[in-house]
């Protein structure tokens, strides 16, 4: 039963961080990005229930409270204040969603079939960890994917927060028995650099009128 | 004091300090600097006190193991508050002079120094921590504490620095993240739940760690702390944010922020080196790329400040080359360079500082064409001789030990690139301090920087009046009692207040005195390889 949901979660995660990239509209992007985050909430849950490891319980909170609700809520402040239409990336819709589909493709494909040689710990082998790890590869190439192809500072933030959340998602299967005080120090410091960069961004549109990253030039050589 | 109160007064003196200093900032203006110099001058004292222990006793542990310090930590610790001292004591004249141009408003001086105040505790803390993932979450804190200090102008180029600072960064260290949670995965079944956290723990056990597993997490390790030290392919953030910081910061950027991240991988990656050279000659292959890279970049440079962010970048590869030799030598050489580095770097830096100061500009062509105090120049001179390895200096000897170093592990082309990096060093720094000030002057008028004390004093009276006796005593240093609209002169032709030219002096001396190769230092150095030797076998 469990494993069927964590199937299903585990593509609808994949699935919603390719439309937090794709999606134009920087709102719904960001409404993407919060379904994520309440997913990856909800499939730490169902790991506690089913690896009965109750410290997942307490990580699924913190993932909940920081990107389900705080992220999301500073993205969609900012994004709205600012500027809620994306600047036209660099590659055309189509062609970016071939390109995206196909890293993905191939990364969940190789964690995929490779997780044997990846495992570090024999008790970490097998699933769900396999699933696991290879959605959160494949989130995290999306996320490199934005940050480098896309010219909205917007977007490329929501690309850093993707890189964020693969990370968190595979410490399940990398360091299950992390301790509280680690996370909570993590889960603080994603926090306040998404804000920071946020409120730079904010600065950066008042002074220049753009979101425009490719604006970001006078500094050179 | 106990042992334990020493290792966290180290990192919280600054932030209570900090904190001190943004509440009572707006009702006491005057308290305004004075509070974070105090707080920056006994975090030093701390340092001091810290180190001196750690002279009798091997290492200090405190809350339970999490944190630790050995002389490495020490030494590291009195750079990094030290240099904190420095930049605290220059901005104190050097930003009042801005508020008076009315470059920012006098309200924005307490945000500056709170800040100020976390960056250097965020520093301090990194350099006692032996949890591995608190010391990703500690050097992601030192970015997001300076990243609005780069942005402190809210000029269009500070907030792209700021931008590129905060996203680089974050998205590098995010990649170190992963290699701590590697490594300390891979220790848990060996060392157990909580413990498996402590770096000291991870390096009994590493010898045990599946080869794969230590060389990915130690690669992770090094190119994710390394982003944040400013290695090749990463560096883009590190000119940028060096140039449209203001001075105080580049200096502390320059001079400590990426010791820290260098301490980081020195202290994480090291451990795995007995088993696996490839990480050792990866360092090396950073280091030569960065070294060379840096240097030619530099080259180009029409900015002064950029120039010498671009030379930092070519020494840190040499610091970096010293630690991947894994010898007594290269580690000797490389904890000496780091050291050097950071009073060179750090004081070369503040010169910009008083330069811009003066001129209100950075750009080498700029700086050519006007006359400068000829003590800054001295102490410009003594900083590039210094950092381009020029015998007696202390570059020099922190550079002979890398050199040696590489000639014994016979990596002849590391010491060819190491060797022929330097002399282009010293052509880039000689140049650049030979178009400043050697160079005739074709401008006759004198220069710039009109006194401030006729200015200053109302802007003063209007924030507080016990802010303007403090200012006064720091106002002009005037070393012959020149005035810039007196006829005749041909030297001096800007006064610069005395706390900024002191601190520059001072740095100079001590520059001088660390080149002298005196009992104490060799000492601490040569504790710290031994620390750095002992985790490396084990601990």
């Amino acid at each position: 039963m469990s494993s069927h949901l964590i199937m299903y979660i585990s593509l609808l995660m994949i699935v919603t961080s390719f439309i937090a990239v794709e999606w134009r509209q920087l709102t719904g992007a960001v409404y993407t990005y919060q379904v994520q985050s309440v997913l990856i909430a909800l499939i730490f849950t169902i790991y506690a229930h089913s690896l009965h490891n109750p410290a997942l319980y307490y990580w699924a909170a913190m993932a909940l409270l920081s990107k389900g609700i705080l992220v999301p809520w500073l993205l969609r402040h900012y994004v709205v204040k600012v500027h809620p239409v994306e600047t036209e990336p660099m590659l055309s819709t189509s062609l970016s969603q071939i390109c995206g589909f196909a890293l993905v493709m191939v990364t969940f494909w190789w964690v995929f079939t490779h997780h044997a040689q990846l495992v570090i710990l024999p008790s970490l082998a097998g699933e769900p960890f396999r699933t696991n790890l290879a959605v959160a590869a494949a989130i995290l190439v999306i996320g490199f994917y934005a940050l480098l192809t896309r010219r909205n500072a917007f977007k490329v933030v929501i690309g850093l927060c993707l890189v964020e959340n693969a990370i968190h998602l595979s410490l399940v299967s990398l360091a299950p028995s992390i301790a509280e005080t680690a996370i909570i120090g993590v889960v603080t410091d994603v926090v306040i650099s998404v804000w920071l960069l946020l409120y730079i961004v904010e600065n950066v549109y008042r002074t220049t009128g753009s979101t425009d990253t490719f604006n970001l030039q006078k500094l050179r050589g | 004091m106990t042992e334990s109160t020493l290792l966290i007064g180290l990192f919280s003196v600054p932030a209570l300090a900090a904190v001190l200093e943004y509440s009572l900032g707006r009702k006491l203006p005057q308290l305004t600097g004075k509070i974070g110099i105090a707080g920056a001058a006994a975090t030093f004292g701390l340092a001091l006190a810290l180190l001196r222990k750690l002279f009798t006793c091997g290492g200090l542990d405190a809350l339970g193991g999490q944190l630790r310090a050995d002389a490495l930590s020490g030494l590291v610790a009195v750079v990094v508050s030290f240099v904190g001292l420095a930049a605290m004591l220059f901005a104190y004249p050097y930003l009042w002079h801005e508020v008076v141009k009315g470059k920012f408003p006098a309200e924005r001086l307490r945000n500056y120094y709170a800040l100020s105040l976390v960056f250097i505790s965020t520093m301090t803390a990194v350099t006692v921590m032996n949890n591995i993932i608190m010391m990703y979450v500690l050097v992601e804190a030192t970015t997001l504490a300076s990243a609005l200090l780069v942005t402190f102008y809210g000029t269009p180029e500070a907030l792209e620095a700021g931008y590129k600072y905060l996203l680089l960064c974050s998205v590098g260290i995010a990649l170190g993240l992963l290699g701590c949670v590697v490594l300390y995965s891979a220790a848990v079944p060996f060392v157990g739940g909580i413990k498996a956290m402590e770096i000291s723990e991870i390096a009994k056990v590493a010898h045990q760690f599946p080869p794969l597993v230590a060389l990915a997490g130690g690669m992770l390790v090094i190119i994710g702390f390394g982003s944040k030290a400013g290695f090749v392919p990463f560096h883009a953030w590190l000119p940028d944010a060096h140039s449209q910081s203001p001075s105080p910061v580049s200096a502390m950027l320059s001079g400590v922020t990426l010791k820290v991240a260098i301490y980081a991988i020195a202290r994480i990656a090291t451990i795995f080196y007995p088993g696996h050279s490839a990480l050792g000659l990866f360092c090396v292959i950073l280091g030569a790329v960065a070294m060379l890279f840096g240097i030619l970049v530099a080259f180009h440079q029409t900015d002064l400040k950029r120039m010498l962010a671009y030379s930092s970048v070519s020494q840190i590869g040499y610091i970096i080359m010293g630690l991947g030799l894994s010898s007594y030598l290269g580690f000797y050489g490389a904890v000496y360079h780091l050291l050097n580095h950071a009073l060179d770097k750090s004081m070369l830096f503040l010169c910009s500082g008083a330069l811009l100061y003066a001129c209100g500009t950075t750009s080498i062509a700029e700086l050519g064409r006007k006359k400068h105090s000829s003590l800054l120049a001295v102490c410009f001179f003594i900083g590039a001789f210094a950092i381009s390895g020029v015998p007696p200096l202390n570059g020099f000897w922190s550079k002979f030990a890398i050199y040696t170093a590489a000639a014994q592990a016979h990596l002849w082309w590391a010491f060819g690139i190491a060797l022929f990096t330097s002399l282009l060093t010293v052509a880039v720094l000689i140049r650049a301090g030979y178009t400043i000030f050697l160079q005739e002057k074709h401008e006759e008028e004198p220069v710039a920087a009109a006194p401030v004390r006729a200015e200053t004093a109302p802007a003063l009276a209007s924030i507080g009046g016990g802010a303007e006796a403090f200012a006064q005593q720091w106002d002009e240093f005037l070393p012959d009692a020149l005035s810039p609209n007196r006829e005749g002169e041909t030297e001096v032709s800007v006064s610069y207040p005395f706390g900024m030219i002191a601190v520059i002096v001072v740095m100079a001396g001590l520059v001088i005195v660390s080149g002298l190769n005196l009992g104490f230092l060799h000492h601490a150095i040569d504790l710290s390889v031994q620390a750095l030797l002992h985790q490396m076998a084990g601990g």
